[in-house]
């Protein structure tokens, strides 16, 4: 072998992929072109030899099933090879332009973690500083984040990153050293920094996944340069200050290929590793920093639970002035040091997963086994001991549940910073008063509420929280109040954010309400009807314009979200006093509570979080119109009626609906009634995917295992409900009442 | 894992069909699936049929807490679901799609045994002159003992049940 090298292979390649269709032949010839290729790189295993690895394994792959894709793969790969094999002056670059193997993926994902904790600890420290004012222990903790990270970067080479939490490094250590107070400028530059940080890190744990070259973010060099030139400005000192010549040397952003993270040559690894292990611990003791200027706020000693009694040192003219009832201000004592640090241990969320599945099998063994007609012909002991079993699966089943949920404490405190920004941006002193962060929560969940936690925080403070000129007309301190706390109620997670700012207009909703065509005038809707209105999704762009009623930008996302993670929304408001948004959440995605229905010899789930009631219909309210339309009126309200039985194609079903049951079920405003036989039971399931292999099944929204082992379909009521659409209708729906049985 | 599969299996030349099949019968013939993509063998399971699911599919079954799909043979190879046997099999097969790896279960009559094909015995499949939807899935027969044996394409079958909700 040998004859060709790998660059002419490529060029083969390529002009392979454009000759042939996606055709069997084509594909066959393009396969053993890579099959040559992967022998000549096999010397070198670098990047180029993955590629080729991963072309060649989508083509077997996809060979049969979609030659279109499998082409496109190696077309791919083909590029790919011609950039990898061209790019680099073939040598020079040598040790340096390694695929980013393994272990530095490993490594790489080990700094995402731990600076993403660090810049999280950092933020609860930096709100704390602003609220309560600094402490050494809390600069020096600060110091040690930036620094860590300065570390960790530089051994990966992820210079973008290097450069900014240097730069951060050296203001904070201008403030350990006493030569700036961290307020004002400084505090903002170093929450700024926090932020730009956090943004490189999920790109360039973007770029590792898509492994692609990291973008670095486009407001890193501008800040770096304004942290520099604050740094300029301080009064010079003799002798320690670091005279940053990092930052000169800082790439131009424009040349992303410096920023690609590469491992360095096997030896340095260990030598320069070893400076850093596990993060904090590291950084040499702090200087004793004998005068740090703010640091008038007692040490809060031994971190007390209780904020030390506010003796706010009001330091800085800029500082917000610390008006009125600061309850606990955002995770004053911070509640990370504070609270003794749980030990932990990291698992593969997968693993946790698939046991979190099993268990689930084995409560519905146990359950098919205690249900078991033999069963009653066995002694008394036996049964006792099937007792036994399944007291106990049920305790491995909440053992295993938990291990699933997180506390909801880190989508908090993000909304804590973003209270801040949102808060200066619009010129209004808020802030957000906490409670119940501990709550646990399904991680996914957590996650996925993030987003409307965002929404609904910027909404508060743009447009619930008064200018503070109004607030102090209106006979209320200057500083708004925002409270976000989370809480266990029944089966239920409950999120609340109250403000207390204007509250919601009802009669400025009312009325964009009519003019949108949304509501026609003259219905008579109660205050919660009325404040679901925000919720339309054309009603967004429509509150811009009226900007004091506010409320309703992005609100379609927050119902949207909360309706998906099969939540809802809940709104109080009182004009003039603020109001709340309640996100009632259930318990965890992975489980719902559905009500069994028959429809002829066929069974199916009905969430029971979408059914309004279950009837028996009486002749009198049933109508129909046309041949096939039928109606059905209940206490006045009518409402189309399906039949399941027609919709699914189920022969032996029940036909006089006077003998079936109706389930009335609601979903995005609307009500129907769904014609079925009979209602079984209400069982709590596990919802499995039912994704592969079964079409758009558009009508289930998943299925679940039945107590009997038979699998059983979930009905997508949303889908259900859209099949019916009005030509002029209130959008609004129901209320929704907060006790639903 | 990390091998892949020879350049020999991307071309369906026959002799590259040589290999170990496990074959079945559904109606009155004989089928041949490529024993690797065997996962295992059930009995009957009560399978829940998915209403508007695409054609072939009979429903959806529990595999030990995983919900499977069920494609009934008959269906794609145009036999009438005359004389079904009444304790039919399904096939856990496990194949590779673009969108990751899909467990699918095949319906078939009766499993019969695990053999071992060589090139010699395979034969290409003969065109009828249409545009048939049977022949479309078999790669090839194979002659055995004076039984024929056919070599069914069940990436294909899958594949067509896939597509048919894509579109």
């Amino acid at each position: 072998m040998g004859t060709t090298s790998p660059a002419q292979l490529v060029e083969q390649l390529a002009g392979l992929v454009l000759s042939v269709d996606a055709d069997e032949a084509g594909l066959t010839s393009a396969y053993s072109a890579l099959g040559e290729l992967e022998e000549e790189l096999a010397a070198d295993a670098g990047e180029a030899f993955a590629v080729v690895k991963k072309a060649i394994r989508a083509v077997s792959d996809l060979r049969a099933i979609a030659p279109k894709e499998a082409l496109k793969a190696v077309s791919d790969a083909a590029m790919r090879l011609q950039k990898l094999l061209s790019a680099p002056p073939q040598k020079g670059a040598g040790p340096k332009r390694q695929a980013r193997d393994s272990e530095t993926l490993e490594l790489v994902r080990d700094f995402l973690q731990e600076s993403g904790d660090g810049l999280a600890s950092a933020d609860e420290m930096l709100l704390s500083i602003e609220s309560v004012g600094a402490t050494t222990e809390k600069v020096n903790a600060l110091f040690r984040v930036f620094h860590t990270i300065k570390g960790v970067a530089g051994f990966l080479e992820l210079t973008e990153i290097v450069s900014l939490a240097h730069s951060t490094e050296s203001l904070m250590n201008e403030v350990r050293d006493g030569r700036c107070p961290l307020s004002g400028e400084a505090l903002d530059l170093v929450f700024k920094a926090t932020a730009v940080l956090r943004q490189n890190l999920d790109a360039l744990k973007e770029a590792c996944e898509a492994s692609v070259e990291l973008v670095p973010h486009p407001e890193a060099p501008g800040l770096i340069v304004r942290l520099k030139d604050f740094l300029g400005r301080l009064p010079p000192v003799a002798d320690d200050a670091p005279p940053m010549p990092v930052i000169t040397t800082m790439p131009a952003p424009s040349s992303p290929s410096s920023i690609t993270p590469k491992t360095p040559a096997p030896a340095p690894v260990a030598s320069s590793f070893t400076p850093l292990p596990s993060a904090a611990a590291v950084v040499p003791a702090p200087r004793p920093s004998a005068s740090i200027p703010l640091s008038s706020a007692p040490e809060l000693a031994p971190r007390a639970s209780a904020p030390a009694p506010e003796p706010l040192p009001a330091p800085e003219p800029d500082a917000p002035a610390p008006s009125a009832p600061r309850p606990s201000a955002p995770s004053a004592a911070g509640p990370a040091v504070a609270t003794k640090m749980r030990e932990t241990v990291k698992v593969d969320l997968e693993r946790v997963d698939s046991m979190v599945e099993m268990i689930g099998e084995l409560i519905i063994v146990e359950s098919m086994l205690k249900h078991s007609r033999e069963l009653s012909s066995t002694t008394l002991n036996m049964r006792n001991t099937l007792g036994q079993l399944g007291k106990i699966s049920r305790d491995l089943q909440n053992a295993a549940m938990r291990m699933r949920t997180v506390p909801v404490h880190t989508a908090f405190q993000k909304m804590a910073r973003l209270t801040r920004e949102v808060g200066r941006k619009a010129g209004k002193e808020v802030v957000l008063v906490t409670s119940g962060e501990g709550t646990e929560m399904d991680r996914a969940m957590v996650e996925r509420l993030e987003d409307p936690l965002v929404h609904m925080v910027r909404n508060a403070c743009d447009h619930g929280i008064e200018a503070p000129a109004d607030r102090l007309a209106a006979g209320k301190p200057a500083t708004g109040t925002l409270t976000l706390s989370a809480s266990h109620k029944g089966g239920s997670i409950i999120i609340e954010l109250s403000d207390d700012g204007a509250g919601l207009n009802r009669e400025r909703i009312l009325k964009k309400a009519i003019e949108k065509g949304l509501v026609s005038s003259g219905v008579a809707l109660t205050d919660s009807e009325v404040f679901q209105l925000i919720f339309a999704p054309g009603f967004s762009t429509a509150a811009k314009v009226t900007e004091v009623s506010g409320r309703g930008v992005g609100m379609d996302v927050v119902k949207r979200n909360v309706e998906a993670m099969r939540g809802r929304v809940v709104i109080e408001s009182v004009l003039g006093q603020g109001s709340t948004f309640r996100l009632v959440m259930p318990l965890t995605l992975a489980i719902i509570d559905g009500m069994l229905i028959s429809v002829g010899k066929e069974r199916y789930l009905v969430p029971s979080l979408s059914i309004v009631e279950a009837l028996q219909p009486t002749r009198e309210m049933l109508s129909s119109m046309g041949e096939r339309d039928e109606l059905l009126t209940v206490r006045g309200q009518v409402m189309p009626m399906l039949r399941l039985s027609t919709l699914l194609g189920v022969e032996d079903a029940r036909t006089d609906p006077t003998t079936a049951l109706v389930v009335v079920v609601e979903s995005v405003g609307k009500r129907i009634g769904l014609l079925v036989d009979q209602v079984i039971a209400q069982q709590q399931v596990v919802i499995k995917a039912l994704d592969k292999g079964v079409g758009r099944a558009e009508f289930y929204s998943g299925a679940a295992i039945l107590s009997d082992g038979c699998v059983g379909l979930i009905l997508n009521i949303d889908k259900l409900c859209g099949l019916i659409t009005y030509k002029h209708r209130v959008t609004s729906g129901d209320a929704q009442p907060e006790a639903r049985p | 894992m990390d091998t892949h599969t020879t350049p020999a299996a991307v071309a369906p030349q026959l002799a590259t069909l040589a290999g170990k099949y496990m074959t079945f019968r559904v109606g009155g013939e004989e089928y041949g699936l490529e024993i690797l993509k065997v996962r295992e063998l059930i009995g009957l399971l009560e399978i829940t049929r998915v209403p508007h699911a695409p054609h072939g599919v009979r429903g959806v079954v529990n595999l030990r807490g995983k919900v499977i799909p069920v494609v009934d043979l008959r269906m794609h190879l145009g036999i009438s679901s005359e004389n079904a046997a009444a304790r039919p099999v399904i096939i856990v097969v496990q194949l590779q799609t673009p969108t990751g790896p899909i467990t699918t279960g095949v319906l078939v009559d009766q499993v019969l045994e695990v053999r071992n094909i060589a090139s010699a015995q395979i034969e290409p499949p003969p065109s009828f002159g249409r545009d048939d939807e049977a022949t479309r899935f078999i790669l090839g027969i194979a002659k055995a003992e004076k039984r024929v044996i056919l070599l069914i394409d069940i990436d294909l079958i899958l594949a067509s049940t896939n597509l048919s909700l894509v579109a």
